[in-house]
């Protein structure tokens, strides 16, 4: 059981994040497609906190010794799946654009002859 | 029928060569029409081409060599081109080779065909440094290993393409490491790819597209980018 100092923390620590992610999606700075993959991670890091006996069972049966380590563990995890994620997003706008770019220039090419 | 031509002349930061290329092409044959993509050049090259009339696509910003020529493939099939010829602004490429170039086009003997500077007759002009050499040998030997096609010269620049292939570079064409990436795909699609002899010269002007030439991450970069190429599906023109 996770000590309930700590599962305060969380459950704060995660409704601060969903406010900012709902706020920069209110002022159009992120997408609702691209915030939903952080919600989707707060709220399992919620629900993992709420669940009584859920972390320290997850810690059992992946084999963690210590319960900060599996969690510094998922975090990074986490991290490593946003950033694979935020690459293909990069990737295919960047795609786009050179598209764009050329289309634009060939109209523009055309426009002025 | 006589085919149209069209020289695709990518071009950044050129001023100093492109007026002299592109004169040369004139003055060897008048019939043939040019298209430069100045792709997004900071010094005077837009300026010199709008002065001196050249039909010129200025792209908006820099897109490198590979979105570069694409732009002059996409233009080169809306406009019905039979034939598209790349060739560098940078005096590199020799106007002579052209024909030689093009013949087994014209013959339809090829559906494209790279100007090769190894090749046995061409021994002489520019063959680049000797790291280089390593470099491009290593390519040729991966592209010869993973589409049982030989390549002498994968980085050559100096190309020329048929209809069918301008058509299948107006919507498919490797943007990273646009040259041996192409032929890759080429060999891989079984379109009929030749070399030709040919001999280049030395850069009169602007610097090289390719940075970190020696340097070990970027053969690495080429390298796994073939063997990419070589797993990927590609529909034919």
């Amino acid at each position: 059981m996770l000590p309930i100092k700590f599962v305060i923390e969380i459950i704060v620590f995660g409704f601060l994040l969903i406010a900012l992610v709902v706020y920069l999606v209110h002022q159009n700075y992120f997408s609702v497609k691209y915030s939903l993959i952080w919600l989707l991670v707060i709220l399992s890091f919620l629900t993992s906190a709420l669940i009584p006996n859920f972390i320290d069972g997850l810690r059992s049966f992946l084999g963690f010794e210590i319960l900060s380590n599996m969690i510094l563990s998922i975090m990074i995890g986490l991290l490593i799946l946003l950033t694979l994620t935020l690459t293909i997003i990069v990737s295919g706008q960047k795609e786009s654009i050179r598209l764009l770019n050329q289309e634009l220039s060939l109209l523009k090419a055309k426009v002025n002859k | 029928m006589i085919p149209k031509i069209l020289f695709i002349i990518p071009a950044y930061n050129e001023e100093v060569s492109i007026l002299k290329t592109i004169r040369e092409i004139h003055s060897f044959n008048p019939n043939w029409d040019i298209i430069v993509i100045n792709d997004g050049s900071t010094d005077r090259t837009k300026e010199i081409l709008d002065e001196n009339n050249i039909p010129s696509i200025h792209l908006i910003m820099n897109l490198g060599i590979g979105g570069a020529v694409q732009t002059g493939y996409k233009y080169a099939a809306e406009n019905d081109y039979d034939i598209a010829i790349q060739f560098d602004g940078d005096g590199q490429h020799n106007i002579n080779d052209v024909e030689k170039l093009i013949e087994p086009l014209l013959n339809d003997m090829a559906d494209f065909v790279v100007g090769s500077r190894f090749l046995s007759e061409s021994r002489e002009g520019f063959q680049s440094s000797f790291l280089r050499r390593i470099g491009i040998v290593l390519i040729a030997k991966t592209i010869g290993l993973l589409s049982q096609h030989s390549v002498s010269d994968p980085t050559s620049g100096f190309r020329a393409a048929n209809k069918r292939i301008i058509h299948f570079f107006s919507s498919v064409y490797p943007i990273e490491f646009p040259e041996p990436e192409s032929l890759m795909i080429l060999h891989k699609l079984n379109y009929r790819v030749k070399e030709v002899p040919s001999i280049m010269n030395e850069r009169q002007g602007g610097k090289s597209s390719i940075h970190s030439w020696i340097s070990a991450y970027y053969m690495l970069n080429v390298l796994f980018s073939l063997w990419i190429v070589s797993l990927r599906k590609y529909d034919k023109y």
